[in-house]
Protein backbone atom coordinates (compact mmCIF):
# COMPACT_ATOMS: atom_id res chain seq x y z
CA UNK A 1 0.00 0.00 0.00
CA UNK A 2 2.67 2.31 1.14
CA UNK A 3 4.65 1.86 -2.60
CA UNK A 4 1.49 2.16 -4.39
CA UNK A 5 0.97 5.60 -2.25
CA UNK A 6 4.79 6.32 -3.66
CA UNK A 7 3.74 5.73 -6.84
CA UNK A 8 0.91 7.56 -6.79
CA UNK A 9 2.70 10.60 -5.06
CA UNK A 10 5.80 10.59 -7.60
CA UNK A 11 3.27 10.27 -11.01
CA UNK A 12 1.28 13.15 -9.34
CA UNK A 13 4.45 15.23 -9.08
CA UNK A 14 5.47 14.84 -12.51
CA UNK A 15 8.67 13.00 -12.37
CA UNK A 16 6.89 10.26 -15.04
CA UNK A 17 8.62 7.24 -14.69
CA UNK A 18 5.59 5.44 -13.48
CA UNK A 19 4.27 6.02 -17.12
CA UNK A 20 7.43 3.34 -18.15
CA UNK A 21 4.82 1.08 -16.25
CA UNK A 22 2.39 1.54 -19.10
CA UNK A 23 4.88 0.37 -21.49
CA UNK A 24 5.99 -2.70 -19.55
CA UNK A 25 2.03 -3.68 -19.13
CA UNK A 26 1.68 -2.79 -22.83
CA UNK A 27 4.42 -6.01 -23.53
CA UNK A 28 3.14 -8.35 -21.05
CA UNK A 29 -0.52 -7.87 -22.28
CA UNK A 30 -1.09 -6.86 -25.16
CA UNK A 31 -0.75 -9.83 -26.96
CA UNK A 32 -3.60 -11.32 -25.15
CA UNK A 33 -5.66 -8.15 -25.99
CA UNK A 34 -5.34 -8.55 -29.51
CA UNK A 35 -6.23 -12.53 -29.01
CA UNK A 36 -9.03 -11.60 -26.68
CA UNK A 37 -10.58 -8.57 -28.01
CA UNK A 38 -12.28 -8.33 -31.07
CA UNK A 39 -10.95 -9.43 -34.27
CA UNK A 40 -11.51 -7.70 -37.63
CA UNK A 41 -11.62 -10.39 -40.09
CA UNK A 42 -14.72 -10.05 -41.34
CA UNK A 43 -16.60 -8.42 -43.93
CA UNK A 44 -18.14 -5.62 -41.81
CA UNK A 45 -14.51 -4.59 -40.08
CA UNK A 46 -12.69 -4.37 -43.72
CA UNK A 47 -15.49 -2.33 -44.92
CA UNK A 48 -15.55 -0.29 -42.05
CA UNK A 49 -11.35 0.05 -42.60
CA UNK A 50 -12.05 1.39 -45.95
CA UNK A 51 -14.18 3.84 -44.93
CA UNK A 52 -11.81 5.57 -42.17
CA UNK A 53 -9.38 5.56 -45.28
CA UNK A 54 -11.46 6.85 -48.10
CA UNK A 55 -13.05 9.68 -44.94
CA UNK A 56 -9.27 10.57 -44.69
CA UNK A 57 -8.81 11.11 -47.91
CA UNK A 58 -11.32 13.22 -48.47
CA UNK A 59 -10.49 15.21 -45.02
CA UNK A 60 -7.01 15.61 -46.82
CA UNK A 61 -8.55 16.63 -50.54
CA UNK A 62 -10.89 19.16 -49.02
CA UNK A 63 -7.82 20.47 -46.52
CA UNK A 64 -5.45 20.59 -49.27
CA UNK A 65 -8.62 22.55 -51.25
CA UNK A 66 -8.99 24.86 -49.05
CA UNK A 67 -5.38 25.84 -48.52
CA UNK A 68 -5.16 26.28 -52.33
CA UNK A 69 -8.35 28.27 -52.23
CA UNK A 70 -7.23 30.52 -49.44
CA UNK A 71 -3.22 30.47 -49.03
CA UNK A 72 -2.04 29.20 -52.21
CA UNK A 73 0.60 29.50 -52.93
CA UNK A 74 1.92 30.32 -49.76
CA UNK A 75 1.34 27.41 -48.70
CA UNK A 76 1.02 24.32 -50.97
CA UNK A 77 1.99 21.23 -48.21
CA UNK A 78 0.84 22.28 -44.76
CA UNK A 79 1.90 18.82 -42.82
CA UNK A 80 -0.02 16.60 -45.15
CA UNK A 81 2.58 15.54 -47.65
CA UNK A 82 3.70 11.62 -47.25
CA UNK A 83 1.23 10.70 -44.49
CA UNK A 84 -0.90 7.60 -44.68
CA UNK A 85 -3.17 5.91 -42.45
CA UNK A 86 -3.60 2.51 -40.73
CA UNK A 87 -6.59 0.96 -39.94
CA UNK A 88 -6.77 -0.59 -36.66
CA UNK A 89 -9.77 -1.82 -34.30
CA UNK A 90 -10.33 -1.43 -30.52
CA UNK A 91 -9.73 -4.21 -28.42
CA UNK A 92 -9.72 -2.58 -25.29
CA UNK A 93 -11.66 0.13 -23.41
CA UNK A 94 -10.07 1.93 -20.13
CA UNK A 95 -12.07 1.33 -16.85
CA UNK A 96 -14.23 4.47 -17.44
CA UNK A 97 -14.08 7.57 -14.75
CA UNK A 98 -17.21 8.93 -14.30
CA UNK A 99 -17.24 11.41 -17.31
CA UNK A 100 -16.60 8.36 -19.21
CA UNK A 101 -13.20 6.29 -20.84
CA UNK A 102 -10.29 7.90 -21.14
CA UNK A 103 -7.67 5.42 -22.76
CA UNK A 104 -8.39 2.56 -25.34
CA UNK A 105 -5.95 0.13 -26.93
CA UNK A 106 -5.05 -0.53 -30.70
CA UNK A 107 -4.59 -3.52 -32.41
CA UNK A 108 -1.69 -1.65 -34.10
CA UNK A 109 2.03 -0.94 -32.56
CA UNK A 110 5.67 -0.47 -33.30
CA UNK A 111 5.78 -2.59 -36.17
CA UNK A 112 2.91 -1.43 -37.85
CA UNK A 113 5.05 2.01 -37.88
CA UNK A 114 3.20 3.43 -35.12
CA UNK A 115 4.38 6.59 -33.02
CA UNK A 116 3.76 8.23 -30.15
CA UNK A 117 1.66 11.58 -30.67
CA UNK A 118 0.21 10.49 -34.01
CA UNK A 119 -3.31 11.09 -34.34
CA UNK A 120 -6.21 9.01 -34.18
CA UNK A 121 -9.67 9.53 -36.35
CA UNK A 122 -12.87 7.86 -36.96
CA UNK A 123 -15.10 8.39 -39.91
CA UNK A 124 -16.52 11.54 -38.14
CA UNK A 125 -13.19 13.23 -37.03
CA UNK A 126 -10.68 13.67 -34.11
CA UNK A 127 -10.56 10.62 -31.87
CA UNK A 128 -7.33 11.31 -29.73
CA UNK A 129 -3.54 10.76 -29.83
CA UNK A 130 -1.33 7.54 -29.39
CA UNK A 131 0.63 7.96 -26.09
CA UNK A 132 1.68 4.57 -25.49
CA UNK A 133 3.05 2.06 -27.96
CA UNK A 134 4.17 -1.63 -27.69
CA UNK A 135 5.62 -4.07 -30.50
CA UNK A 136 1.70 -5.36 -31.29
CA UNK A 137 -1.04 -2.42 -29.77
CA UNK A 138 -1.05 1.12 -28.85
CA UNK A 139 -2.48 3.31 -26.70
CA UNK A 140 -4.80 6.07 -27.21
CA UNK A 141 -5.73 9.28 -24.87
CA UNK A 142 -9.18 10.14 -26.04
CA UNK A 143 -10.67 13.18 -26.97
CA UNK A 144 -12.49 14.28 -23.39
CA UNK A 145 -9.70 13.17 -21.81
CA UNK A 146 -8.83 15.32 -18.65
CA UNK A 147 -4.80 15.72 -19.76
CA UNK A 148 -5.51 15.70 -23.89
CA UNK A 149 -6.49 19.60 -25.12
CA UNK A 150 -6.97 20.45 -28.31
CA UNK A 151 -6.32 23.50 -30.48
CA UNK A 152 -9.18 24.44 -33.37
CA UNK A 153 -10.24 26.73 -35.36
CA UNK A 154 -14.61 27.46 -35.49
CA UNK A 155 -16.53 28.95 -38.30
CA UNK A 156 -15.99 30.60 -41.24
CA UNK A 157 -14.29 33.09 -39.50
CA UNK A 158 -11.40 30.54 -38.09
CA UNK A 159 -11.40 31.97 -34.86
CA UNK A 160 -9.06 30.34 -32.80
CA UNK A 161 -9.44 28.40 -29.22
CA UNK A 162 -8.95 25.07 -27.34
CA UNK A 163 -11.33 22.32 -26.60
CA UNK A 164 -10.42 20.22 -23.40
CA UNK A 165 -12.94 18.20 -21.48
CA UNK A 166 -12.99 20.45 -18.39
CA UNK A 167 -15.15 23.28 -17.89
CA UNK A 168 -14.50 26.41 -16.26
CA UNK A 169 -16.57 28.25 -13.28
CA UNK A 170 -20.63 27.67 -13.13
CA UNK A 171 -20.76 26.75 -16.99
CA UNK A 172 -23.03 23.60 -17.07
CA UNK A 173 -22.35 20.28 -19.56
CA UNK A 174 -24.12 17.01 -19.71
CA UNK A 175 -21.70 14.08 -20.24
CA UNK A 176 -19.71 13.82 -23.39
CA UNK A 177 -19.52 17.34 -23.85
CA UNK A 178 -16.52 19.31 -24.27
CA UNK A 179 -15.95 23.06 -23.69
CA UNK A 180 -14.28 25.67 -25.62
CA UNK A 181 -12.19 28.57 -24.89
CA UNK A 182 -11.77 31.21 -27.47
CA UNK A 183 -8.41 32.97 -28.30
CA UNK A 184 -9.39 36.52 -26.45
CA UNK A 185 -11.08 38.59 -29.00
CA UNK A 186 -12.70 35.82 -30.65
CA UNK A 187 -16.63 35.06 -31.11
CA UNK A 188 -18.75 31.81 -31.90
CA UNK A 189 -21.82 30.70 -32.54
CA UNK A 190 -24.12 27.82 -31.86
CA UNK A 191 -24.06 25.30 -35.16
CA UNK A 192 -19.79 26.84 -35.88
CA UNK A 193 -18.14 23.52 -36.72
CA UNK A 194 -14.66 22.98 -34.92
CA UNK A 195 -11.47 21.79 -36.91
CA UNK A 196 -8.29 20.85 -35.27
CA UNK A 197 -5.30 23.58 -35.99
CA UNK A 198 -2.51 21.22 -36.62
CA UNK A 199 0.99 21.04 -35.15
CA UNK A 200 4.21 21.14 -36.14
CA UNK A 201 5.30 18.28 -38.15
CA UNK A 202 1.61 17.18 -37.81
CA UNK A 203 2.21 15.83 -34.44
CA UNK A 204 0.28 15.53 -32.27
CA UNK A 205 -2.62 16.50 -34.77
CA UNK A 206 -2.78 17.56 -38.45
CA UNK A 207 -4.61 20.41 -39.10
CA UNK A 208 -8.36 20.22 -40.62
CA UNK A 209 -9.87 17.44 -38.75
CA UNK A 210 -12.89 18.22 -37.71
CA UNK A 211 -13.13 18.07 -33.50
CA UNK A 212 -16.80 19.01 -32.71
CA UNK A 213 -19.95 21.83 -33.63
CA UNK A 214 -20.90 24.53 -30.94
CA UNK A 215 -23.82 23.20 -29.19
CA UNK A 216 -23.86 26.58 -27.03
CA UNK A 217 -22.33 30.07 -26.11
CA UNK A 218 -22.08 30.38 -22.40
CA UNK A 219 -22.89 33.51 -20.53
CA UNK A 220 -19.74 35.00 -19.82
CA UNK A 221 -20.53 35.81 -16.10
CA UNK A 222 -17.87 38.68 -15.75
CA UNK A 223 -15.28 36.40 -17.50
CA UNK A 224 -12.48 37.67 -20.03
CA UNK A 225 -12.91 34.04 -21.46
CA UNK A 226 -14.83 33.27 -23.44
CA UNK A 227 -16.11 29.47 -23.74
CA UNK A 228 -18.84 27.53 -25.19
CA UNK A 229 -20.38 23.99 -24.89
CA UNK A 230 -18.98 21.70 -27.72
CA UNK A 231 -20.62 18.19 -28.95
CA UNK A 232 -17.78 16.26 -30.27
CA UNK A 233 -17.61 14.91 -33.76
CA UNK A 234 -16.78 11.42 -32.60
CA UNK A 235 -19.02 9.85 -29.85
CA UNK A 236 -15.95 8.12 -28.12
CA UNK A 237 -18.03 5.32 -26.17
CA UNK A 238 -19.09 3.80 -29.38
CA UNK A 239 -15.43 3.05 -30.78
CA UNK A 240 -14.94 0.16 -33.44
CA UNK A 241 -12.65 0.34 -36.46
CA UNK A 242 -10.27 3.79 -36.48
CA UNK A 243 -7.24 5.65 -37.92
CA UNK A 244 -3.98 6.03 -37.17
CA UNK A 245 -2.36 9.29 -39.24
CA UNK A 246 1.38 7.81 -39.70
CA UNK A 247 2.33 11.86 -40.40
CA UNK A 248 5.89 12.50 -42.05
CA UNK A 249 8.00 15.56 -40.32
CA UNK A 250 8.66 18.16 -42.75
CA UNK A 251 12.08 17.68 -43.79
CA UNK A 252 12.15 20.35 -46.93
CA UNK A 253 11.90 24.17 -46.29
CA UNK A 254 8.56 25.93 -46.94
CA UNK A 255 8.23 27.40 -49.91
CA UNK A 256 8.21 31.48 -50.14
CA UNK A 257 5.36 33.29 -51.87
CA UNK A 258 6.16 36.37 -54.15
CA UNK A 259 3.74 38.88 -54.98
CA UNK B 1 9.45 -42.20 6.45
CA UNK B 2 6.18 -39.98 5.92
CA UNK B 3 6.70 -37.06 3.25
CA UNK B 4 5.34 -34.32 4.10
CA UNK B 5 1.88 -33.34 2.38
CA UNK B 6 1.95 -30.71 0.08
CA UNK B 7 -1.73 -28.20 -0.17
CA UNK B 8 -1.93 -26.74 -3.38
CA UNK B 9 -3.86 -23.24 -3.14
CA UNK B 10 -6.57 -23.86 -4.81
CA UNK B 11 -8.42 -21.27 -3.27
CA UNK B 12 -5.51 -18.95 -4.64
CA UNK B 13 -5.49 -20.12 -7.82
CA UNK B 14 -9.63 -19.85 -8.05
CA UNK B 15 -9.03 -16.13 -7.10
CA UNK B 16 -6.70 -15.67 -9.53
CA UNK B 17 -8.39 -16.77 -12.66
CA UNK B 18 -11.47 -15.12 -11.40
CA UNK B 19 -9.41 -11.60 -11.22
CA UNK B 20 -7.98 -12.53 -14.73
CA UNK B 21 -10.89 -13.36 -16.21
CA UNK B 22 -12.93 -10.13 -14.42
CA UNK B 23 -10.27 -7.59 -15.81
CA UNK B 24 -10.12 -8.76 -19.53
CA UNK B 25 -13.92 -9.27 -19.33
CA UNK B 26 -14.12 -5.35 -18.31
CA UNK B 27 -11.39 -3.78 -21.01
CA UNK B 28 -13.02 -6.00 -24.10
CA UNK B 29 -16.93 -6.16 -23.13
CA UNK B 30 -16.70 -2.20 -23.71
CA UNK B 31 -14.83 -3.02 -27.15
CA UNK B 32 -17.58 -4.97 -28.38
CA UNK B 33 -19.81 -2.42 -27.99
CA UNK B 34 -21.61 -3.63 -24.92
CA UNK B 35 -22.39 -0.38 -22.76
CA UNK B 36 -22.12 0.20 -19.62
CA UNK B 37 -20.51 -2.76 -18.36
CA UNK B 38 -20.78 -4.05 -14.84
CA UNK B 39 -17.81 -3.54 -12.76
CA UNK B 40 -16.54 -7.10 -12.52
CA UNK B 41 -13.47 -6.83 -11.10
CA UNK B 42 -15.28 -5.33 -8.11
CA UNK B 43 -17.32 -7.51 -7.69
CA UNK B 44 -14.64 -10.51 -7.16
CA UNK B 45 -13.52 -7.94 -4.97
CA UNK B 46 -16.72 -7.78 -3.13
CA UNK B 47 -16.63 -11.51 -3.02
CA UNK B 48 -13.42 -11.85 -1.58
CA UNK B 49 -13.92 -9.33 1.20
CA UNK B 50 -17.15 -10.95 2.14
CA UNK B 51 -15.10 -14.32 2.22
CA UNK B 52 -11.89 -13.11 4.03
CA UNK B 53 -12.11 -9.75 5.85
CA UNK B 54 -11.14 -6.11 5.30
CA UNK B 55 -7.75 -6.71 5.40
CA UNK B 56 -7.39 -9.45 2.77
CA UNK B 57 -10.11 -7.48 0.90
CA UNK B 58 -8.09 -4.57 0.50
CA UNK B 59 -4.76 -6.63 -0.58
CA UNK B 60 -7.11 -8.25 -3.07
CA UNK B 61 -8.36 -5.26 -3.89
CA UNK B 62 -4.99 -3.45 -4.64
CA UNK B 63 -3.73 -6.45 -6.53
CA UNK B 64 -6.98 -5.34 -8.22
CA UNK B 65 -6.87 -2.01 -9.19
CA UNK B 66 -3.24 -2.28 -10.01
CA UNK B 67 -4.42 -4.98 -12.93
CA UNK B 68 -6.68 -2.23 -14.25
CA UNK B 69 -3.94 0.18 -14.20
CA UNK B 70 -1.36 -1.71 -16.01
CA UNK B 71 -3.27 -4.03 -18.62
CA UNK B 72 -3.47 -1.82 -21.72
CA UNK B 73 -5.24 0.30 -22.45
CA UNK B 74 -4.31 0.88 -18.21
CA UNK B 75 -5.38 4.49 -16.38
CA UNK B 76 -3.84 7.99 -16.90
CA UNK B 77 -2.19 7.66 -13.08
CA UNK B 78 -1.17 4.46 -12.46
CA UNK B 79 -1.50 3.68 -8.74
CA UNK B 80 -4.99 5.06 -7.86
CA UNK B 81 -7.35 2.52 -9.04
CA UNK B 82 -5.09 0.21 -6.55
CA UNK B 83 -6.00 2.68 -3.96
CA UNK B 84 -9.79 3.04 -4.96
CA UNK B 85 -10.22 -1.06 -4.86
CA UNK B 86 -8.45 -1.38 -1.96
CA UNK B 87 -10.91 1.09 -0.28
CA UNK B 88 -13.62 -0.60 -1.72
CA UNK B 89 -12.33 -4.20 -0.13
CA UNK B 90 -11.71 -2.64 3.18
CA UNK B 91 -15.26 -1.35 3.00
CA UNK B 92 -16.78 -4.96 1.68
CA UNK B 93 -14.94 -6.84 4.27
CA UNK B 94 -16.24 -4.72 7.08
CA UNK B 95 -19.92 -6.48 6.37
CA UNK B 96 -18.36 -9.82 6.41
CA UNK B 97 -20.78 -12.03 8.61
CA UNK B 98 -19.69 -15.46 10.13
CA UNK B 99 -21.97 -18.61 8.61
CA UNK B 100 -24.49 -18.79 5.76
CA UNK B 101 -25.90 -15.57 4.81
CA UNK B 102 -28.59 -14.18 2.39
CA UNK B 103 -28.91 -13.06 -1.12
CA UNK B 104 -30.18 -10.29 0.01
CA UNK B 105 -27.37 -9.48 2.31
CA UNK B 106 -25.07 -9.55 -0.07
CA UNK B 107 -27.05 -7.77 -3.03
CA UNK B 108 -26.74 -4.56 -0.22
CA UNK B 109 -23.02 -5.23 -0.08
CA UNK B 110 -22.62 -5.14 -3.18
CA UNK B 111 -25.12 -2.03 -3.52
CA UNK B 112 -23.10 0.03 -1.09
CA UNK B 113 -19.90 -0.93 -2.55
CA UNK B 114 -20.68 0.46 -6.18
CA UNK B 115 -22.42 3.58 -4.60
CA UNK B 116 -19.21 4.08 -2.67
CA UNK B 117 -17.21 3.31 -5.98
CA UNK B 118 -18.92 5.47 -8.25
CA UNK B 119 -19.04 8.07 -5.89
CA UNK B 120 -15.20 8.61 -5.28
CA UNK B 121 -15.25 8.69 -9.57
CA UNK B 122 -18.01 11.06 -9.49
CA UNK B 123 -16.56 13.53 -6.72
CA UNK B 124 -12.77 13.08 -8.40
CA UNK B 125 -14.32 14.26 -11.62
CA UNK B 126 -16.51 17.07 -10.84
CA UNK B 127 -13.07 18.35 -8.57
CA UNK B 128 -11.53 18.27 -12.24
CA UNK B 129 -14.30 20.37 -13.71
CA UNK B 130 -15.40 17.26 -15.92
CA UNK B 131 -18.82 16.55 -17.31
CA UNK B 132 -20.45 13.38 -15.36
CA UNK B 133 -22.10 10.83 -17.43
CA UNK B 134 -25.05 10.59 -15.01
CA UNK B 135 -27.31 8.21 -17.05
CA UNK B 136 -24.16 5.75 -17.57
CA UNK B 137 -22.93 6.60 -13.94
CA UNK B 138 -25.82 5.65 -12.73
CA UNK B 139 -26.46 2.14 -15.17
CA UNK B 140 -23.00 0.72 -14.25
CA UNK B 141 -24.12 1.34 -10.56
CA UNK B 142 -26.68 -0.79 -11.23
CA UNK B 143 -25.42 -3.86 -13.16
CA UNK B 144 -22.37 -3.91 -10.74
CA UNK B 145 -24.77 -4.72 -8.32
CA UNK B 146 -26.89 -6.92 -10.56
CA UNK B 147 -23.84 -8.72 -11.38
CA UNK B 148 -22.73 -8.94 -7.84
CA UNK B 149 -26.16 -10.39 -6.56
CA UNK B 150 -25.94 -13.79 -9.06
CA UNK B 151 -21.87 -14.01 -8.65
CA UNK B 152 -20.49 -13.36 -5.17
CA UNK B 153 -22.94 -16.32 -3.60
CA UNK B 154 -21.53 -18.40 -6.34
CA UNK B 155 -17.76 -17.38 -5.44
CA UNK B 156 -18.74 -17.70 -1.50
CA UNK B 157 -19.98 -21.31 -2.16
CA UNK B 158 -17.50 -22.60 -4.37
CA UNK B 159 -14.74 -21.08 -1.99
CA UNK B 160 -17.05 -22.76 0.91
CA UNK B 161 -16.56 -25.84 -0.20
CA UNK B 162 -13.10 -25.91 -1.43
CA UNK B 163 -12.20 -24.84 2.50
CA UNK B 164 -14.36 -27.99 3.78
CA UNK B 165 -12.00 -30.28 1.81
CA UNK B 166 -9.05 -28.74 3.08
CA UNK B 167 -8.29 -26.79 0.03
CA UNK B 168 -8.16 -23.26 1.17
Amino acid sequence: MLATLLVVVVDLGGWGWPSRLHSAGAAVFGPVLRWVGPSGDDELSRARAANVRLADELRQARESATATSRLSPLLASPDLQGASVVAARVVAVGSPGASGPERVTLDVGRRDGIEVDQPVVAVDGLVGRVVDVSSWTSDVLLLGAADLRVGVRSGSMGVLGMVGAASSGAASRTGGELTLTVVAGGSVAAGDALVTLGSPGGRPFVAGIPVGTVARVDDPGGTAARTAAVRPAVDVTELDVVGVLRTVPRTTPRPASTP
Amino acid sequence: MRLPTVRFPVVGLLRGLLLVAAVLGVLTLAARGISPTPDLVLVIVVAVALRSGPVSGAGFGLLAGWALDLVPPGSVHPGLTGLLYAAAGALAGRWRRPGPVGPVWLAFVGLVTAVATEAVRVVADLAASLPVDWPAAGARTAWTTVVAAVVVPVVLTVEAGLHRRGLA
